[in-house]
């Protein structure tokens, strides 16, 4: 029987997923397709509460994070065309002209 | 028969994700994000959430990942250009068994949650219900996501704007 | 199949919308003349936006309706009225800054005004709300405007701080999403008031649950506080922006964030479940010690004032983790004078700023480019020096009397250690404001062309440090009255 406990831990997992990806990869692309999982995983996690505890607040939640998502994406990767026009690399390490 | 679907689904979702990190070019990354976000979907549809459904394929899916397809393309960084990550398995192995005390904690937390279990309403999660609620309860953060949405766009085409001299 | 929703239109309390709605559509309306008129005056845009900030002010001011509105999702108590005064007064004070002498191209587009803008209508929806989606819809607005006016600057260092912060923001937004949806399954609710009634009937009982969710809100929060360890990339930000922004951003994205974190952080505090005291506790701390530690070795001027912003704002929470009325009346008195003084000092480094980096091949406002000013410019040198005086916490100036209350609220308190770890980083705080004010009075000039220090220097930019620094030395006369009118909305709104 699959109960509420099994959505949750499948949002455990994926959040784990997307936090070691924005912590270890160093593509700046691939940083900002981390930070789509980790809103994924939330996203699941509340549909799922929503469900069990009859209450539409959890659905109302995932969808404006989804708004919210997109937002973020629009600016995010307008910003990253912006540097890689200045500097032809995606690298995070490009980052590095303020170190320290 | 439910729990074998949100088996698949839930498998080819952890897939995607776990792929998405790993894979080292962005199209395939892109790509099996797009599993991952399919999977999703349909794990929303299994939850009595149609609208959502529909809204993560063609919201999300559809829009945001074409976009993020799209910039790929655009920006056509060779296969040299891109950065080299060493180790990076080894890194994103070692990544994870950090992470192994953090994801103990939560599913722990989520094991020990309180159960509601009250019966559903026989619309819920339909369109109906849903939209009155959005346009009565929630209708101030609705129209806040119009303003969030009119940033953004101003944002991104300020960005694209060629300098007037 | 369509039947009549009836919604009661007096019950839903418009009045309390009418802040955010007279912004928004100032906004709008700036968007759409500039789609009509080309080439509007820099001066115009900045006196129309100061406008609609005052009227908004206004209407914050004249607010006399229900504490709920718009079906409870806006709650616009004691607190979230004084949080309102803040960010309006210091985004009035802040924008006469694009006013200055070089033309910058970012303050010529209307764009930037209508953001800014829009990002005060963000910052408010997030502290007059007790519904966690609004808060984040707030957050994220706010958020987003704000890395577009860092971008702007249109400088590499700037996509850098844009980039890094937007990052940073991103998390963030993961992590809120996260501890929303623990709050969420815990209680089955997304307001405040209402996840804090039922944690408490329960006891908090699902121990680990309520401390996973809390921690992760720490941690969302502390991306916007700036607390250790996600303070890394703040002072890059602050490089990167320039001096107008990163002074803003000390004051108002904080305050903010204090609100939210007020509401959430006080009842789970005081409830007694101590290892969310110990956590706040051992960040509170580090916060101050590794930024003061930090901001000794710094050789640049803008980055010190970063790491000591990140400093301040580790000695806000802790007022938070205090939690009386006493503590939180200090958090907004400490805030307002220091809302001053931040003023004074990032529009003197925005007074002399130089397009090229004339010091230092990475740093614009390198401590040697400060060498000797009083031989040079001596009225910008006391002026800066009264600053440095007044952020190191020096009497009669401003910031002492936020840091003694504060200090007075922890010892009420029986927080003795506390009291003695604030008191010492103001000590260790000294150092490094004095260093600059060593190398303003004491040192030798280095070039002795008065223009290099004052290509940016306009009667805006003159009349506003003026008027922060008379605020700051003449903030004796404020203390009081300021006490007790905030400690009267503080205790109404059951803080």
């Amino acid at each position: 029987m699959i109960g509420l406990t099994h959505y949750l831990v499948l949002t455990g997992i994926l959040f784990s997923i997307g936090l070691v990806g924005v912590m270890r990869r160093t593509n700046l692309l691939m940083l900002f397709f981390s930070t789509e999982i980790l809103l994924n995983a939330v996203n699941i996690g509340f549909v799922a509460v929503s469900k069990f505890y009859g209450d539409l607040s959890g659905q109302m939640f995932a969808f404006f994070i989804i708004a919210v998502a997109a937002s973020e994406v629009a600016v995010g990767l307008g910003l990253l065309i912006l540097w890689y026009k200045r500097n032809g690399s995606v690298d995070l390490n490009s980052l590095q002209m303020m170190k320290g | 028969m439910n729990d074998f679907l949100f088996i698949f689904l839930s498998f080819f979702a952890l897939l995607g994700a776990f792929g998405m990190i790993v894979l080292h070019q962005p199209v395939h990354s892109a790509l099996s994000l797009i599993v991952t976000l399919l999977a999703l979907a349909g794990l929303f549809a299994l939850l009595n959430a149609s609208f959502l459904f529909a809204v993560q394929i063609i919201v999300y899916a559809g829009a945001i990942l074409t976009l993020f397809i799209f910039i790929i393309m655009f920006l056509n960084v060779k296969e040299s250009n891109l950065p080299k990550e060493p180790n990076k398995t080894l890194y994103l192995f070692l990544g994870g068994i950090v992470l192994i005390p953090l994801n103990l904690l939560v599913l722990r937390a989520f094991y020990a949650m309180p159960l509601l279990r009250e019966p559903l309403a026989e619309d819920f999660g339909e369109i109906k219900p849903l939209g009155a609620e959005l346009f009565t309860k929630w209708l101030l953060p609705f129209e806040l996501i119009s303003l969030l949405l009119l940033v953004a766009l101003i944002g991104a085409v300020v960005f694209a704007r060629k300098d007037e001299v | 199949m369509l039947e009549p929703i009836s919604i009661d239109i007096a019950g839903l309390n418009l009045q309390a919308l009418l802040p955010m709605a007279i912004l928004t559509i100032g906004a709008l309306a700036l968007i759409c003349v500039d789609l009509a008129v080309k080439g509007l005056n820099r001066s115009f845009l900045t006196m129309i936006t100061i406008l609609f900030i005052v009227l908004d002010f206004g209407a914050v001011i004249g607010y006399k309706g229900d504490v709920r509105g718009f079906f409870d999702v806006l709650l616009i108590d004691g607190i979230s009225l004084i949080a309102q005064v803040i960010i309006l007064v210091a985004s009035a004070l802040f924008l006469p800054l694009s006013m200055s002498h070089r033309h910058f191209r970012e303050f010529k587009m209307a764009e930037f005004y209508a953001l800014f803008m829009f990002m005060i209508v963000g910052f408010q929806c997030m502290v007059t709300s007790d519904n966690l989606i609004l808060i984040f819809i707030g957050l994220e607005t706010s958020s987003l405007a704000l890395y577009t006016l860092i971008a702007l600057h249109n400088r590499a260092k700037a996509f850098e701080a844009a980039i890094k912060y937007f990052t940073m923001g991103a998390l963030a937004a993961g992590f809120y999403g996260m501890s929303a949806l623990i709050f969420y399954a815990l209680t089955g609710s997304v307001e405040i008031h209402q996840i804090e009634q039922v944690l408490q009937e329960r006891h908090f009982e699902p121990l680990v649950g309520v401390l996973a969710a809390t921690i992760f809100m720490v941690a969302a929060l502390g991306f916007k506080l700036s607390l250790v360890p996600s303070h890394t990339w703040t002072p890059d930000v602050y490089e990167g922006s320039s001096a107008p922004l990163a002074g803003y951003m000390s004051i108002v994205p904080k305050i903010a964030g204090f609100v939210v974190a007020m509401r959430l952080f006080e009842m789970l505090v005081a409830s007694g479940v101590v290892w969310l005291e110990y956590v706040l506790y051992a960040a509170v701390v580090l916060t101050m010690t590794l930024a003061n530690i930090t901001a000794l070795v710094q050789e640049d001027v803008k980055r010190m004032l970063a790491f000591s912003s990140i400093s301040h704002a580790g000695s806000m929470m802790a007022a938070i983790l205090i939690g009386t009325t006493q503590a939180n009346t200090a958090l907004f008195v400490y805030w307002i004078f220091f809302l001053f003084t931040n003023l004074g000092a990032f529009t003197m480094l925005w007074i002399v700023r130089h397009r090229e980096n004339l010091w230092d091949e990475r740093y614009q406002h390198p401590y040697t480019k400060f060498s000797g000013l009083v031989k040079i410019m001596p009225m910008t040198a006391t002026i800066m020096g009264i600053f440095m005086f007044a952020l190191a916490g020096m009497p009669p100036f401003s910031v002492f009397w936020g840091k003694l209350y504060l200090i007075s609220a922890a010892i009420n308190s029986d927080y003795i250690w506390l009291a003695v770890v604030i008191a010492l980083n103001s000590a260790v705080a000294v150092y490094y404001y004095m260093k600059l004010v060593v190398y303003m009075f004491l040192h030798e000039p280095v070039t002795i062309d008065a223009r290099l220090y004052a290509t940016n220097a306009s009667t805006s930019l003159k009349v506003i440090v003026g008027f922060a620094a008379i605020v700051t030395i003449f903030s004796i006369a404020f203390v009081e009255p300021l006490l007790q009118v905030i400690t009267h909305y503080v205790a109404s709104s059951g803080f």
